[in-house]
């Protein structure tokens, strides 16, 4: 296909007689005896420079010129008084100076023009954030490349993974951000907490995002430096925005290798609902290819999803999601303790998950606009390692409420919100099936409220100042952290920007059940940003500065000693992020991204004996994807090469703490897809290999409790994923949509 | 491979700027008096516009119906042409993708203010449809499926507002015209909706000398094309 515009242009060229131009014509007003005028002169910015393209004429008159290069401008003029001589250039403020028009030759002294402040929402502070979005230039990403990059198996968290500051903990799967845990990520839906957003997973089943990127319309990933809309994170926000009305009534059906689903959207004027259920089992695929390990129960997944979209008068969207999803697994693994040596050791896992989103968002009056939203969430996870029960079950709800007023001034918005958040969360344990029944467990109530303004400082100066402040009924605590960003625009697409904060966050579910007296955990952040984007291509550098607080500690050796719980670990996190993507640029085809972390960080806190360098941290993390589109084959091959450096972990065999070095972790994956029609339908075929060289990546070990009384060495087992190598093979049809999709187009 | 839908996230990538196109109440343009001259004036301006395919010219006329409005700035149609100018631009000239996409973007500022100054619904839309397909010309690969659907929503939307106006049925016609023909597109599909808005155009009396009249050319002149390619196969 030739492009459209090419061939509009042709189209346009062939009817346009570009020849022939009916001269102007001239004003000839009857009555007055013409004095001609005759103006002239330059248009310069602050600094002196010519100002091309500048419209320069007299207020109620067509009499005018455009500024050539040189910011010159020369025209005549019929009208005779005093006008109002209107100088205006996209970016500068509008000049208006009265003038005598007096007949005869006017040369005139330059025209300076002052760039106008950067009008609000036009500058998108980059500093700490990715984001995904069809709708805003600034955005690094699309949507789609989170589902079309290879080995991201459709899940956030892994495309995630391959932008610079994230390191990938392979036998985990979550996100693990600039040095922090996993737990320092939070998810929002809408701006909506996520209670639970990974499924539930066990040792080396890396844990998989519960929604689907298709659901989300734009993805911001923040690693650091976030707006006072968001707390609870000490590293990490991932700000997920549903879809609007869903576009047309259709049916899906997906059939994969390992399952498959089945989907239904009806679309109305002001509405939409979707439902769809899906089911995954992994068991046919392992029975082909026979992993060494034993799974007494392959992963297998029934899920199913609610969605409906309505839109109230001009501006009302009230959205309502709900889903549930039941996960079970059982695998017998190698453990390190003597009594599972020959056999393995089984550990079963059952999670049941159900979540409820409902969000409402008008303009109301005067400027401010109102967005309401409550989000439930209730997870029961049910983890059996021999011989032990675990049952959780955390319940939350969350209620939040925000007014924004964007049209405060032209050089400052107004953003004011509360958050309140009740989790329940108990927990029963049974060291054997005979034992006694422990439930400990907890009740949050924890209140939020924030406030944050957008300030145009200057013209090429944006800047956002926030706080937060949150109490929390458990621990007895309130906190106050204030945010702050500036972003300088250097030139067109090109960005200096900075942003800085004290973040707060609460000690994690299974501290808090043993110990709830406890203080929050706190980080601050410090960032500096440059970002330059032109023409498909954007290069970008972070460096960061990340200092830990309070960060819960315990005793090693007896677990659920609770006065031994306390805020007295810290820590340190610093670093280099660089990402370069390029767009069809450099290759016609190709579309590709490389990101670079580099990443200085120790720690002490929960069990560790000594500040060291976490277990989850690599010093160099390397991510390359690219994409293919070979239009004559209306085929997309897209491959992810992954390189992390040597990670930590304790070996107690020797001296010293997280002293050991794991082997580099790489991987490399592949993905196909291939569109086409099927009965008329439009449909994708797609095929997704993860780790195609099959390297076997090895994260670290895992030691007995207690030493060998022969050896007096503690015997270790190996910690590598339970899915080194993934193939799945799937076809997507849509049937009946309106309108076709267009196979000859990547599916970006 | 858990529940995702791929071509659901194909449609839905495409869908955002949907429903933006809600049509304002048609405010009734104040009578205003204009300045004597004006209407010869801008009667010269908009022929300039419609019989040159010269960009830099294009944007010095947009620039000029920018000062026609501040002479009668009541009167929508010099923004109107404004942003015609502009678009017809965006299709001529050879600047990168981000300098037209920043023309569009003026484009539809001009639009906006066509339309508080309440003028004609149906022709407003036309010109958003064809703003749109300007778009998806500047990244074809990357922009089909979103834009594609928005010039066909605009234009139905025209249609219904005045199921007279033959633009929409043109920008309508050029949308299918360029469409893949494996995906219910193409020329052969196109050529009743050239015979139709051909008819439209036949029909068609604007309201008053300078009210929007563009467009039969380029109709004309496609089925014209079609007549030469069938003469070439008949030969």
């Amino acid at each position: 296909m030739k492009t459209p515009a090419l061939l509009l242009l042709f189209a346009l060229a062939s009817v346009a007689p570009t020849a022939a131009q009916t001269p102007v014509a001239a004003p000839t007003p009857a009555s007055v005896a013409q004095a001609t005028t005759r103006l002239s002169g330059t248009v310069l910015d602050g600094a002196g420079h010519p100002l091309p393209g500048a419209n320069v004429f007299l207020k109620t008159t067509f009499d005018g010129a455009t500024t050539d290069s040189l910011g010159r401008f020369a025209f005549s003029t019929t009208a005779t008084g005093t006008l109002p001589l209107v100088c205006t250039l996209i970016g500068y403020a509008l000049q208006e100076t009265p003038l005598a028009l007096t007949g005869g030759v006017l040369a005139l002294p330059p025209c300076r023009l002052r760039e106008s402040r950067a009008s609000l929402g036009t500058v998108t502070i980059v500093a700490g954030a990715f984001e995904a979005s069809d709708e805003k230039r600034s955005a690094t990403l699309k949507p789609l490349d989170i589902l079309t990059t290879a080995g991201a198996m459709a899940n956030i968290s892994t495309a995630l993974n391959t932008l610079p500051g994230t390191t990938r903990v392979g036998e985990e799967g979550k996100l693990f951000v600039r040095g922090g845990a996993a737990s320092e990520t939070r998810y929002y839906l809408d701006g909506l907490p996520v209670q639970s957003f990974y499924g539930g997973s066990t040792a080396g089943m890396p844990a998989r995002g519960r929604f689907s990127p298709s659901l989300f319309k734009g993805t911001l990933f923040s690693t650091g430096g976030y707006s006072a809309e968001y707390g609870q994170a000490l590293s990490a926000v991932v700000g997920l925005n549903s879809l609007d009305l869903d576009p047309e009534t259709q049916t899906g059906i997906s059939l994969l290798s390992v399952g498959g689903s089945l989907s239904r959207t009806k679309r109305w004027a002001r509405t939409s609902a979707s439902v769809n259920v899906d089911y995954t089992n992994l068991a046919p695929y392992f029975g082909l290819t026979a992993p060494a390990q034993r799974w007494e129960q392959a992963p297998q997944t029934l899920g199913g999803a609610f969605r409906l979209v309505h839109r109230t008068g001009q501006t009302g969207m009230l959205k309502l999601y709900a889903t549930y999803s039941h996960q079970q697994v059982a695998s017998r693994q190698a453990d390190p303790e003597a009594a599972y040596a020959l056999g393995g050791r089984l550990t079963s896992l059952q999670n049941t998950n159900y979540y409820f989103n409902t969000t409402y968002r008008t303009a109301w009056r005067r400027g401010w606009s109102l967005n309401a939203g409550l989000a439930l969430g209730r997870e029961r996870n049910a983890v059996q390692p021999e011989p032990q029960r675990i049952g959780t079950l955390e319940q939350t709800a969350t209620a939040r409420l925000v007014l924004t007023n964007d049209s405060a001034s032209t050089w400052y918005n107004l953003k004011l919100g509360t958050e309140n958040t009740v989790q329940r969360y108990d927990l029963t344990y049974q060291a054997t099936p005979d034992a006694p029944v422990a439930t400990p467990g907890f009740l949050e109530k924890r209140t939020a409220v924030f406030a944050e303004s957008d300030l145009s400082l200057a013209p090429r100066l944006t800047g956002r100042v926030g706080l937060r402040g949150e109490y929390s009924a458990l621990l007895h605590k309130a906190n106050l952290a204030p945010r702050a960003a500036l972003a300088w625009q250097l030139g067109a697409g090109e960005q200096l920007s900075a942003a800085a904060g004290l973040f707060y966050q609460n000690p994690t579910n299974d501290l808090l059940y043993v110990q709830p007296a406890l203080g929050f955990e706190r980080a601050a952040h410090y960032i500096l940003t440059y970002q330059h984007m032109a023409a498909g291509r954007i290069l970008r550098v972070d460096t960061y500065r990340k200092d830990y607080r309070g960060l819960v500690c315990f005793d090693r050796y007896n677990t659920l000693n609770a006065s031994a719980y306390a805020n007295s670990g810290s820590g340190y996190a610093q670093g280099v992020d660089v990402l370069w993507r390029d767009q069809y640029r450099t290759f016609k085809k190709i579309d590709y991204w490389v990101s670079y972390g580099l990443l200085d960080t120790r720690r002490q806190f929960r069990a560790d004996l000594a500040p060291a360098v976490p277990t989850f941290a690599a010093t160099h993390t390397v991510s390359l994807v690219g994409k293919y589109w070979v239009q004559q084959l209306h085929l997309q091959v897209s491959a992810t090469y992954a390189y992390g450096s040597p990670r930590a972990y304790y070996d107690p065999n020797q001296p010293g703490y997280n002293q050991g070095r794991t082997p580099s972790s790489q991987q490399f994956d592949l993905g196909l897809s291939y569109l086409t029609h099927l009965a008329g339908q439009y449909t994708i075929v797609h095929l997704s290999m993860s780790n195609v060289l099959g390297r076997d990546n090895l994260y670290g070990y895992r030691y007995a409790t207690t030493p060998d009384a022969a050896t007096g060495r503690y015997a270790a087992v190996p910690v590598r994923s339970l899915m080194p190598q993934l193939v799945v093979a799937a076809l997507f049809i849509s049937v009946n949509k309106k309108t076709p999709g267009d196979t000859s187009v990547a599916p970006e | 491979m858990k529940k995702h839908l791929f071509t659901l996230a194909l449609a839905a990538a495409s869908f955002g700027a949907a429903a933006q196109t809600t049509p304002a109440t048609p405010v009734k343009a104040a009578v205003a008096p204009t300045p004597a001259g004006y209407a010869d004036l801008l009667g010269a301006t908009i022929a300039q516009v419609l019989h040159t395919g010269d960009a830099a010219e294009l944007k010095g006329l947009a620039a000029k119906l920018e000062r026609a409005a501040t002479v009668a700035p009541a009167d929508w149609l010099p923004r109107y042409y404004q942003a015609y100018a502009l678009l017809i631009n965006v299709f001529q000239s050879k600047e990168d993708g981000d300098a037209k996409d920043k023309t569009l973007d003026q484009a539809e500022a001009a639009l906006a203010q066509a339309r508080q100054l309440g003028g004609d619904e149906s022709e407003l839309l036309t010109l958003q449809a064809y703003v749109y397909q300007a778009r998806l010309g500047i990244a074809p690969v990357l922009r089909s499926l979103k834009y594609s659907r928005l010039v066909n929503e605009t234009v139905a939307q025209a249609k219904k507002l005045n199921p007279a106006n033959p633009r929409a049925y043109l920008v309508g016609a050029n949308n299918v015209y360029y469409t893949p023909s494996m995906f219910g597109g193409g020329a052969d599909v196109a050529k009743p909706l050239y015979e139709e808005a051909k008819a439209k155009f036949a029909a068609f009396r604007p309201a008053t000398a300078l009210a929007p009249s563009w467009g039969e050319g380029q109709t004309l002149g496609r089925l014209k094309q079609y007549e030469v390619a069938t003469a070439q196969t008949d030969r």
